[in-house]
């Protein structure tokens, strides 16, 4: 049997011309002499009425001053899949070709009992093995899966696997067949070097490796989830980008020893962030104080960007949409410290002071035992944005922080701050000229001749 | 067909590697009115002197990035002759915490910061990629970072 497993996401499911296409693409797939296994996202994107975000509404209206709880939250969300799957087997039978509908416990992907982001621990194909030989196509549930059986549950919970959780289910379900391929099929033709809003002739890869798909998601660009690419990679499987709404080849992804060259790949951006820079005169304090940081950003689960250290400085970026929490963190947050002669930190965040941070200084020097009070301010850098240049191995040539540099700073945008790795560059820019710090890395680097 | 197999890396931190033989080198000599063209010149002579540099990070005043210490004379005689104030720090070590997904564990890069900052090493510079995040420490505390995130491979807890 050749096993070939075929994702479809949110776009490529949303309506019934769509679904039709995406089911020739899988009629194609049997006839050239494949036993397909599809993958399917829920149907549509946000706002659509049986997209993810939309039934997570559901709950959230009921009362906004009631969370829902986690496995509630999972049980709803795997109505969207469980609706495209049959929807999509009705399609594939519409058509001449039988198949079966299985939510991802029936295809059994096993996970942790982690709600809403868990990890697939084992998967047990038996019956999709068995709906094969049948010679019928398993239409398989992304996203979701079913924990082990527990003393809380004897037949296990119904899990989901977070962002990108339908990539990981299908590149999961090929190492467990055997697949000899794994087709996420999505909107656009494969990997671009760059987002084609920002650099419209953006080419189309047509071959990458493993650890440049995951870094230049990694790094913002909605490719693939890198859950997936990990999973393809970890047991050798062929991976390939393709859109259901052409016959464009797409993009191959393979192992890092079939593409020896060095080479840069992609331009990516991320989000919006905002830039902290904590300054104080903190002498032999400043582990404390930074120790102090760095647990409260992890304990309230914040992603921290260009971490960066300096003698007597320290920050990070955060993306925006977390910045309200991290005042409520660290604004006002008081770090008195014992040994030897007292003295107590105040953190404020921003120049200008909240009034809860006057009010906690002015508490603080009226109390004894507090030693000498000291402000660790906290300055923010707001509307920034993260640029990152992909390049494996390219970037150990000598002048590649010279050129990347030389192209901005000759356009006039200011380089906030930098940070790179074995697989990339990022450099902090001003939101404004995100789009143009993207082309102009592109043009500088040729990324235009590279496929 | 594999039936019954392990297919995900299990959620943070999965490995810890650390490499030896790397310098840090800080320069000074920028200011905010200059900063961005006086940059470029440090620049320039680094790549002119056939420098590699990583982990470069911008400060108010100056500058500092990681080369292999066999080329940290190279980097600062470059420096110096741009007219930078440059120094080279040897015997810096480079731990490689992996650690995939990293994006989606949020919490996960400070809670590695601070078990780091926690064992007693100081922080010079971060990097991270898809699967990985880098800290550059001096090398006599490298082994006791690392041996603090080894003791926590496999705990989900620490997130």
């Amino acid at each position: 049997m050749r096993i070939k497993v075929m994702k479809f996401g949110g776009t490529s499911v949303s309506d019934q011309e769509s679904r039709l296409l995406a089911a020739r693409k899988v009629a194609d797939s049997v006839e050239a002499g494949f036993s397909p296994v599809v993958v399917v996202s829920a149907i549509g994107r946000a706002g659509m009425p049986y997209a993810t975000d939309t039934l997570l509404n559901l709950l959230a209206e009921v009362d906004p001053l009631v969370p829902p709880e986690p496995r509630e939250v999972d049980l709803i969300l795997c109505c969207g899949e469980i609706m495209s799957t049959c929807v999509f087997a009705q399609t594939l039978k519409s058509l001449g070709y039988p198949a079966s509908a299985m939510t991802g416990g029936q295809a059994g992907i096993i996970t942790d009992d982690t709600h809403g982001n868990a990890r697939i621990v084992e998967i047990k194909p038996a019956d999709v093995i068995r709906v094969l030989q049948r010679g019928r196509i398993p239409v398989v549930c992304g996203f979701q899966g079913r924990s082990r059986a527990s003393d809380d549950s004897t037949y296990g919970e119904i899990t989901t696997l977070g962002r990108g959780g339908s990539d990981t289910t299908a590149s999961a379900l090929a190492a467990a067949l055997g697949a000899e391929a794994v087709e996420i099929y999505t909107d656009v033709d494969g990997v671009k070097t760059a987002d084609p809003d920002f650099v419209p002739d953006a080419p189309t890869l047509r071959q990458m490796t493993y650890d440049e798909i995951a870094e230049i998601a990694h790094q913002g660009a909605k490719v693939i989830h890198p859950r997936a690419a990990e999973i393809a990679m970890k047991f050798g499987i062929p991976l390939f980008v393709r859109s259901t709404f052409s016959d464009a080849p797409g993009t191959q992804v393979v192992p890092g020893e079939m593409l020896g060259h060095r080479r840069a790949t992609g331009v990516t951006h991320t989000g919006k962030l905002v830039y902290l820079h904590f300054d104080a005169a903190f002498g032999p304090d400043k582990s404390v104080i930074e120790s102090k940081v760095y647990e409260l950003m992890a304990d309230y689960r914040i992603n921290l960007f260009m971490l960066n250290v300096h003698p007597q400085s320290f920050g990070f970026a955060v993306p925006r949409k977390q910045l309200a929490r991290v005042k409520e963190i660290l604004d006002g947050l008081v770090i008195p410290l014992t040994d030897g002669e007292p003295r107590t930190y105040i953190v404020q965040v921003g120049r200008a002071g909240s009034p809860e941070v006057s009010a906690q200084e002015q508490m603080l020097r009226g109390l004894s035992g507090f030693g000498e009070i000291r402000k660790c301010v906290a300055r923010l850098t707001e509307n920034c944005t993260m640029v990152s240049l992909i390049a494996h191995e390219f970037l150990q040539q000598p002048g590649i922080y010279y050129r990347m540099f030389e192209c901005l700073v000759n356009s006039s945008i200011s380089i906030l701050q930098t940070s790179d790795s074995p697989l990339s560059i990022s450099v902090l820019v001003p939101e404004n000229d995100c789009a143009r710090a993207v082309a102009l890395l592109h043009d500088e680097f040729d990324l235009a001749s590279q496929t | 067909m594999q039936s019954n197999t392990s297919i995900e890396t299990a959620r943070g931190i999965s490995d810890v590697e650390v490499s030896n033989g790397h310098a840090l080198v800080v320069a000074s000599g920028l200011s905010e009115e200059d900063s961005s063209p006086r940059m470029l010149d440090a620049l320039r002579a680094l790549k002119d002197a056939d420098c590699s540099i990583d982990f470069l990070k911008i400060s108010s005043s100056g500058f500092s990035f990681i080369v292999p210490e066999a080329g940290a004379e190279a980097a600062t005689a470059a420096l110096r002759s741009a007219g930078f104030s440059a120094e080279a720090l040897a015997g810096r070590a480079i731990i490689t915490v992996r650690a995939p997904n990293i994006r989606d564990e949020s919490g996960l890069v400070a809670r590695i910061a601070q078990l780091i900052v926690r064992s007693g090493a100081t922080i010079e510079q971060v990097g991270d990629m898809h699967s990985s995040v880098q800290v550059v420490v001096e090398t006599p505390n490298a082994e006791k970072a690392a041996a603090a995130l080894r003791d926590c491979i496999g705990l989900v807890e620490i997130l």
